[in-house]
């Protein structure tokens, strides 16, 4: 047993992504066994709890080692690739179908060989790094938990947010709450009469999903197929609906699992058609398989217009689940989760799982879509940052601001800085981790207080949140020597790169740059709102603490990494990383080698972009008294306030059509309602069940009418019987004649 | 004597057959419509008959069914006036007219 | 002569209605007794269709091909075991019949060449496990039945006896007389325990149904009218003249001979003449050929073009002239049949614009069995498309595919968006079925020919594990309907909500089905739809594209579902109590069945996959 494990060493990675797989099963096996006994419900248990955080840290362990072994592996001194994978990837059939099996002699020789669906998993400098990140991040994470969903472990739990969204019938006031985004679908039925809303503890059912998102999410990560990312994609795409939804009893949070379930689907039909493309013109599914018969440009088998198809559906996949635009609008809804499921899924891991993709597939893209996915990023995030600019709740701030930021790792990637988006992708993971907890630590410490209007002066309350918090605000806006500016400063390295190649795109480099000054900007308003200057409601200040340790350490864990994750020697020099410099390592052969020529103007105009930013913010909150956004909002900042209109027109333009073509298909399809026996004879004019009921109403009326002929009466019987006789006497003779 | 043929016995045939339709149709009385079947019954027999005098190769078949006729037409009337008669007791008269329960 | 493995095939048919029979003399106040004697019966026929499982996969693991799998063994093909079957039957000294093949032929109706013939193979089994299965939990879930119990249970177990036979018949007549007699039970148990307008819809049922067995009947007798003389075995030829020549001692031996015709039901029979007649129609005629026996294993030495339809001892000129000069090899005798066969089916499926009947007898039919309805009876319509209308005319079905394909694809969109616009929870599942259904039809109609034919294999696989994995969860998800119709007595959708607090069990199982039928990868519903686009993109990318945006609608209206029924707060339904242990019983195995098929889907491909192989085989090379 032990042996099997042990005689690869990528198995490592097996074992690592189905520890927390069996957490879930035997958490879930629990729950079953446990409401199958039945009511009393007793006070929800701990168990559960650590034993996934257990299995999260056992698959750190191993994901740390694995790193470790992967890195010192002796194969890569001598470049043996054949070694390596040998060493490092497995593959199996999952589903073999068909009666054509290419090991018998006389086969028929196929073109594409479509035989099998597979299973397996291959371990590069990049995986090895993710998986590192996801399950020490998502130890720290479940961590936190523990002490931030510690009011689940009471037998019921008071859900004020419900009797608020209940009081609030009409939509609350602009930028302050929940509830600005119109209802999914119309029809929903008003909330019932406001009470104390109780419900039963659920701090078992929390972990449960965490458990199930791990495995997914590591799933996702070592995967070597297409089929399988997919497999993952979707299933972290439920975890995120379970855990928005996770308080259900909000209509806002059940709207907002909805809707990110939702966009995520219309991103994954995109991924499936791609799936389908490479699996007919290649008939494997094998990311390493496709990209080896991309050597310059498209193979025979694929024509460019299905390459470019291909190409889209594949980014159309990770434009969904990475939030860019336009499909980003379900990510700040996302924030309905409990915030360490903000932190874990919506920052640090499901999110950056598009940014994964196109990066792990990234010789199956076109140069047309490459510079589609550049355009995309940096359109993304720049309308991200300008309406973080007026957000006032905190956890929407960095929802924005993780939009924004996968936006600067997409236009990384379409630029052709495969390294830069990557780095930037885990370097963010760490201090964006660190933010979210550190906001989900000013929740939890203010009684669930997200509102930045009502905070202020808080770090005399909570040091270590206040310090770890602004170690993050630093290391996103970009300081020197903070993990952020390495990857940022590459990010606009390439940017610049590629804009000086092709003046034409200059925007590709001005609109990051631009960003990178909003960006300090939102983020040190942030701080200086919530922690410095006088408090703004008593109420919150009086009752505000510091969370207990097992909350902090986490963020001061995740404060060392986001200060250092990304050094290297010397420190000074960006282009030194450490971690870059391992992801060169798998980088896809079409990819060039970065060049470093313009750092020094990249550099410094990003560092000076965000010192302003920062210091326009200082000067604008810092000590300062004003409530921000009081009075009616003027005109650009109502606009960003609406964020920039589109949920309002994707609900004109998709919802509503939608609803509306399925009202009309149904009303096309109409067929009687309601207890009662449907009168025979009514013709629902107009609907397809009227006219097939017609065809059997018109055989019903054709009888009715022959109805009549059978009058009863035997003479005109015997006088129709002689006639017919003459009759056919008559056609006889005339025939015979 | 010469030999009549088959032919005035077939017109007479004829005559009494659409006599016995006329009957049938025109009464309303169901014993008058039962002699109308009878003299339809009639026809047939004297047509089989005259071809069993004619036509050689319906010599002991005509003769047959002519008897099988006469035996059928008793039934008939054994079975019509049955059937006459509990329609008298149920409707008071015999006049089929009143008879439309098989109406459509 | 004993045939252990008709025994048994027999039995899966007829213990059923013993079951019935047996309730039927017991006193109907003894109604907890009818109960347990209706499950032990639906729980026996499940054993005995497992036991046929095992004797199945024994029979795969006996004849393993080069590569250690089952798939080129043509021992394991229904067709040479069922030639085989009747070969035997035909011999004039009778052989011993083959216990273990699990084909089993006995004589029925001489006078019309009707055989009692059942035979089993990986496309029909699944599915009479299935119905087994959703037999027994229907039963399970009839629990609360009082009214007219007795005939209810009666009703439920003759219904399993002609679903069971429907799926096990090799002839085409048999099929027919099963597929009518579980018309009537579903009449009655529709028009007597229904709801409101269970009149209405049990006639709708009855009157869309029969529309497509007259279709059926017109097609098989169109079929029967071919002369097959050329594909039986000769001894039946032989046989046939002789009789004749007894009656007519003036013609000489070699006339009587030209002049015998052989008619028949059997559909293995029937499909190789409609083989025959493809490959005339397309001027593939050289490609002919005559096997050397009934059942022959493909040796190295073989043409590949060669198609060998025409049984041991024919001569080829003669039977392909005889073959030519026949209406069978007609463009118009083609399309009629097949448009017949493709009707009487699509009625049942069922395919847009024949659905009508589905929601209406969804709605009215008690829970248990609008289970049956979704979880079984739909499967026979496409059952009968892979088992009779696709290989008894397959040129017809390959000129046809791309617009086959496209009713598939219209149902798919249509039904979803129907079904987002209904509120009635079970009207909304029906047309879910719809929806579902229509993936089975699309997966068979994407004839890829030529060097991509594997890819219509992945189809016809999607298309039976859709098959199965459908069955599971419509039969679930009615159920699901059922346990909280019993405790809020409605079904509006929009009265619905925050059931999640008060019944977690049962949101918990429902969850999973709701996602299995969604397509979530892991979940048996995500096979069969994945599988089916595969095919359906090398086949037609248009189909395919437009079949993908039902992966948006159905997890739209499925949410939005969800999202109405079990979340938010609902003071209406606060009290309402989680699932009983009976309740559980019935969903948690087919929760389990849908996660394990979901994992795991070999459990139910690896044997399913030799029979879609050599089905496949057998049609592809008939296109080029």
């Amino acid at each position: 047993m032990l042996d099997t494990l042990t005689a690869i060493p990528g198995r490592l990675y097996v074992v690592a992504t189905l520890l927390p797989l069996a957490a879930f099963a035997l958490l879930l096996l629990a729950g079953t066994v446990r409401a199958l006994a039945g009511p009393p419900y007793r006070r929800p248990g701990r168990g559960g709890a650590y034993l996934v955080l257990a299995a999260m840290a056992a698959s750190a362990a191993l994901g740390v080692t694995g790193l470790v072994t992967f890195l010192n592996d002796p194969a890569h001194l001598t470049h043996e690739e054949t070694a390596l994978s040998a060493r490092w990837s497995e593959r199996v059939d999952w589903v073999r179908v068909g009666r054509i099996d290419p090991t018998i002699p006389g086969s028929p020789a196929l073109s594409t060989p479509a035989l099998a669906l597979e299973l397996g998993y291959r371990i590069d400098h990049l995986t090895a790094l993710l998986f590192a990140m996801i399950t020490v991040v998502g130890t720290l994470i479940v961590l936190f938990s523990l002490g931030y969903m510690a009011g689940e472990t009471e037998p019921t739990v008071e859900d004020h947010e419900v009797d608020r969204q209940a009081h609030a019938r009409r939509p609350a006031a602009l930028g302050g709450g929940h509830d600005t985004t119109p209802p999914l679908f119309e029809g929903e039925r008003p909330p019932p009469h406001p009470t104390h809303f109780h419900r039963r503890g659920r701090f078992g059912r929390f972990f449960l999903y965490l458990a199930l998102f791990a495995f997914s999410m590591l799933n996702l990560v070592i995967a070597d197929n297409l089929l399988q990312i997919f497999v993952g994609w979707e299933l972290v795409g439920v975890c995120s609906f379970f855990l928005i939804g996770f308080n259900y009893e909000r209509p806002s949070a059940a709207r907002a699992a909805t809707k990110a379930f939702l966009m995520n689907r219309v991103g994954d039909a995109g991924f499936l058609v791609a799936i389908l493309i490479a699996w007919s013109a290649f008939g494997t599914l094998n990311v390493r398989d496709i990209a080896s018969t991309f050597a310059g440009g498209p193979p025979p088998m694929l024509s460019y217009p299905l390459w470019i198809v291909m190409g889209v559906g594949l980014f159309l996949g990770c434009v969904g689940k990475s939030a860019q635009m336009p499909l980003h609008t379900w990510l700040p809804d996302a924030m309905e989760g409990p915030t360490p499921v903000s932190a874990l899924i919506h920052a640090a891991t499901m999110v950056a799982a598009g940014v994964y993709l196109v990066g792990r597939c990234y010789a199956l893209f076109a140069p047309e879509v490459l510079l589609g996915i550049a355009y995309t990023g940096a359109v993304t995030l720049f309308v991200a940052a300008t309406i973080a600019l007026v957000q006032t709740d905190i956890k929407r701030v960095l929802a924005f601001s993780t939009v924004s930021q996968l936006g600067y790792m997409m236009l990384a990637l379409g630029v052709g800085g495969w390294v830069a988006g990557l780095l930037h992708l885990l370097t963010h993971a760490f201090f964006k981790a660190l933010l979210f907890l550190g906001a989900g630590s000013v929740i939890h410490g203010c009684h669930h207080e997200q509102d930045l209007r009502r905070m202020g002066g808080l770090a005399a309350k909570m040091r270590v949140t206040a310090a770890t918090m602004l170690v993050g605000v630093l290391a996103i806006a970009g300081t020197p020597l903070l993990s952020g500016w390495y990857s940022k400063d590459q990010v606009l390295n390439a940017a610049l790169a590629f804009a000086h190649d092709r003046p034409e795109h200059l925007a590709l480099f001005v609109l990051p740059l631009v960003t990178a000054g909003l960006t300090a900007f939102y983020m040190a308003r942030l701080w200086f709102l919530a922690f410095t200057g006088t408090p703004r409601d008593r109420h919150v200040f009086d009752h505000a603490a510091e969370s207990p340790p097992v909350m902090t350490l986490p963020l001061v864990v995740l404060a060392a990494f986001s200060v250092g994750v990304a050094w290297g020697w010397p420190p000074w020099d960006a282009d030194a990383s450490y971690l870059g410099k391992l992801l060169h390592e798998s980088r896809p052969s079409t990819v060039a080698d970065a060049g470093g020529g313009n750092h020094l103007l990249a550099g410094g105009l990003a560092l000076l972009a965000a010192a302003s930013g920062f210091g326009f913010a200082a000067l604008r909150y810092w000590k300062r008294e004003t409530v921000p956004s009081a009075g009616p909002p003027s005109g650009a900042r109502r606009f960003l306030l609406h964020k920039w209109y589109f949920d309002e027109l994707y609900d004109r333009v998709f919802v509503r059509p939608a609803v509306t073509v399925s009202r009309l298909a149904g009303a096309f399809d109409k067929r009687p309602t309601g207890d009662a026996e449907p009168a025979r004879s009514r013709v629902d004019g107009g609907t397809l069940d009227g006219w097939l009921n017609a065809v059997g109403q018109g055989a019903a009326a054709a009888g009715r009418s022959l109805r009549r002929v059978q009058t009863g009466r035997l003479r005109g019987y015997v006088l129709v019987l002689a006639l017919t006789a003459v009759a056919m006497l008559g056609i006889l003779t005339a025939l015979a004649g | 004597m010469s030999e009549l043929g088959p032919t005035p016995f077939l017109i007479l045939a004829a005559f009494l057959f659409a006599c016995g339709v006329v009957c049938v149709a025109a009464k309303r009385n169901a014993i008058g419509i039962l002699m109308g079947v009878e003299l339809v019954l009639n026809a047939a027999n004297l047509n089989l008959v005259t071809f069993a005098r004619f036509d050689p190769r319906f010599r002991l078949e005509g003769q047959v069914f002519a008897l099988l006729v006469v035996v059928l037409a008793a039934a008939e009337a054994a079975v019509a006036l049955a059937i006459v008669l509990n329609f008298y007791n149920t409707h008071t008269t015999v006049d089929v007219d009143d008879g439309n329960e098989l109406k459509g | 002569m004993p045939e252990p493995d008709l025994t048994w095939m027999s039995a899966l048919v007829f213990l059923p209605m013993a079951f019935a029979g047996l309730i039927l003399f017991l006193p109907s106040r003894w109604a907890e007794l009818l109960r347990w004697v209706a499950l032990f019966g639906a729980a026996g026929t499940l054993s005995v269709s497992l036991c046929v499982v095992i004797g199945y996969y024994n029979l795969l693991d006996g004849h393993l091909d080069r590569g250690g799998r089952p798939l080129q063994s043509v021992h394991t093909r229904l067709d040479n075991r069922a030639d085989q079957a009747a070969s035997d039957l035909a011999q004039q000294t009778p052989r011993a019949f083959q216990g273990d093949d699990w084909v089993g032929r006995r004589p029925w109706i001489d006078r019309f060449d009707v055989d009692y013939a059942l035979g089993v193979d990986g496309i029909s089994l699944p599915l009479v496990v299935l119905t087994a299965l959703v037999t027994m939990l229907a039963v399970v879930a009839s629990w609360k039945v009082e009214r007219s119990l007795k005939g209810y249970l009666i009703l439920m177990l003759v219904l399993e006896s002609g679903v069971n036979g429907a799926f096990l018949s090799l002839d085409i007549f048999l099929f027919y007389v099963f597929y009518e007699l579980m018309l009537l039970p579903m009449y009655v148990l529709i028009g007597l325990w229904g709801g409101g307008r269970r009149k209405y819809a049990a006639l709708k049922f009855v009157i869309y149904t029969l529309l497509g067995s007259v279709c059926l009947l017109v097609a098989m007798l169109g079929l029967y009218s071919v002369n097959v003389r050329d594909f039986v075995d000769q001894e039946v030829v032989k046989a046939a003249t002789e009789d004749r020549g007894m009656n007519h001692p003036e013609l000489t031996r070699e006339q009587v001979n030209q002049q015998v015709e052989v008619h028949t039901f059997d559909i293995v029979t029937l499909s190789k003449a409609g083989r025959a007649a493809m490959l005339i129609l397309n001027d593939d005629a050289h490609r002919l050929a005559v096997k050397s026996k009934a059942s022959e294993e493909p040796s190295e030495g073989d043409d590949p073009t060669k198609v060998k339809l025409f049984a041991p001892g024919v001569k080829l000129d003669e039977a392909v002239a005889r073959l030519k000069a026949q209406p069978v090899c007609t463009r118009q005798f083609q399309y009629w049949m097949f448009a017949l066969l493709f009707v009487g089916f699509a009625v049942k499926v069922p395919l847009v614009p024949l659905h009508a009947w589905l929601p209406d007898a969804h709605v009215e039919a008690p829970t248990p069995v609008s289970m049956i309805l979704a979880g079984v009876l739909l499967k026979l319509g496409g059952y009968g498309l892979i088992r009779v209308a696709f290989p008894c005319c397959p040129w017809a079905a390959g000129e046809l595919a791309w617009w086959v394909g496209l009713l598939g694809v219209v149902s798919i969109l249509y039904g979803a968006l129907v079904a987002m616009a209904q509120t009635d929870f079970k009207k909304l599942l029906a047309y879910s079925s719809v929806s579902h259904m229509g993936f089975v039809v699309l997966g068979l109609a994407a004839w890829s020919a030529g060097s991509k034919s594997q890819y219509w294999e992945w189809g016809v696989a999607g298309a039976v594990f859709q098959m199965v994995a459908h069955g599971i969860t419509a039969t679930a998800l009615f159920f699901v309907v059922g346990v909280v119709y019993d405790r809020a007595h409605h079904r509006d959708v929009n009265r619905f909500g925050g059931l999640k607090e008060p019944m977690p069990l049962y949101s918990g199982l429902s969850a999973v089905l709701f996602f299995a039928s969604m397509g979530l990868p892991g979940l048996c519903g995500f096979i069969g739809e994945f599988f089916v686009l595969t095919a359906a993109w090398a086949f037609s990318p248009a189909l395919a594209a437009a079949a993908v945006v039902s992966v948006i609608l159905t997890a739209a209206y499925l949410l939005w579902t969800w999202q109405r029924v079990y979340l938010g707060t609902n003071d209406a339904t606060r009290a309402y109590p989680d699932l009983s242990a009976r309740e559980a019983c019935v969903l948690i195995p087919l929760a389990v069945l849908a996660i394990l098929l979901g994992v795991w889907p070999g459990l139910l491909l690896n044997w399913v996959d030799p029979s879609v192989g050599g089905w496949v085989e057998n049609l592809a090379v008939l296109k080029p």
